[in-house]
């Protein structure tokens, strides 16, 4: 109710002001794209980097093929070839070598050819 | 229509993915709240432009702090709207300060009231202005709850207060809402229901 008998204005009701607040909730001002864009370019911007994947140290093979590829084949013989170098003198002793090495270990003593106990010597000779 | 528990676990996983480098996650986001920001200023400030620039630096501080952003110690839409709101109220004050209060807006006795699309957009610019006539902290309260729709625990969240001191607030904001439009009840065919 919003005017008396005598014509006379008096306070709105909350119905009334309700029903206003519903038509204007409609009324929604536009996003334009042009907006939407200029909002965008600021998130891209400002955007984080993606975190970087860690780095795992290459093995030898493929730093040999880096080394390869890269057009250092010098160094990738040089390294070729100590490495089989290495390889030759672990499994196949150059002779004489087994002078200089002296069993130490039991397996090594266990294996050496033994010399006659002196005792027994001493007894066979007297 | 509020933010639920749902659209707050979104919109936190989406500020995670964006501050990853995610640009889709900066899409939804965007989307998500531009236009609810836009409202909100517009509603406030009365200009498309000026709305346009609060929403931009609202948003704009978001991707500035997303990885900063703590989960689960504010809504992003709660802080958003703070944030906006601020801006918005800052505008306000400098208007203020730069031109003075304009006068209650006038009705003229010659609109054809009797067309009921005129009278509806009549009513509607009346609501605006009476609105823009308020105090700015009445205005925001007022708009926060009746156009935005929000609940008086996330608007007491946004303007920092007490939820006593909103509902304080909104009735005043109504009041001064009531008076200014009851004065031009007549030539905005106000009818019995």
């Amino acid at each position: 109710m919003v005017t008396t008998s005598h014509n006379q204005p008096s306070s709105l009701s909350d119905d009334d002001l309700e029903r206003d607040f519903a038509e204007l909730r409609g009324d929604q001002p536009p996003v334009s794209d042009a907006f939407m864009a200029r909002i965008l370019d600021d998130a891209f911007t400002h955007i984080p980097a993606p975190a970087p994947i860690p780095a795992t140290a290459p093995d030898m093979i493929t730093r040999l093929r880096q080394l390869l590829a890269f057009g250092r084949w010098q160094s990738g013989m040089g390294l070729a070839a100590s490495a089989l170098a290495g390889i030759w003198i672990g499994y196949a002793a150059p002779v004489g070598l087994s002078t200089l090495i002296t069993p130490t270990t039991p397996l090594e003593v266990e294996n050496q050819s033994v010399d006659a106990d002196p005792f027994d010597t001493f007894l066979l000779e007297g | 229509m509020a933010f639920d528990d749902t659209h707050m676990q979104e919109d936190a996983a989406l500020l995670m993915a964006y501050a990853r480098g995610d640009h889709t996650a900066a899409r939804e986001l965007a989307s998500a709240h531009a236009p609810r920001l836009m409202a909100l200023a517009w509603r406030m400030l009365n200009d498309q432009g000026e709305a346009e620039d609060v929403t931009q630096e609202a948003l704009l501080r978001l991707w500035k702090i997303a990885p900063e952003w703590r989960n689960g110690e504010a809504r992003i839409s709660t802080w958003l709207y703070r944030v906006a709101s601020n801006l918005c109220t800052d505008r306000l004050r400098k208007r203020r300060r730069v031109t003075p209060l304009e006068p209650e807006m006038d009705i003229a006795d010659d609109k054809p009231g009797v067309v009921a699309g005129m009278i509806d957009v009549d009513r509607k610019y009346a609501l605006t202005a009476a609105l823009e006539a308020l105090p700015e902290n009445q205005r925001l309260a007022v708009v926060l709850r009746h156009l935005e729709e929000l609940s008086n625990p996330e608007i007491a969240q946004i303007m920092d207060l007490s939820v006593k001191a909103v509902e304080s607030l909104t009735a005043r904001g109504k009041r001064g809402l009531k008076t200014r439009l009851s004065a031009n009840a007549a030539s905005l065919s106000y009818r019995d229901e």
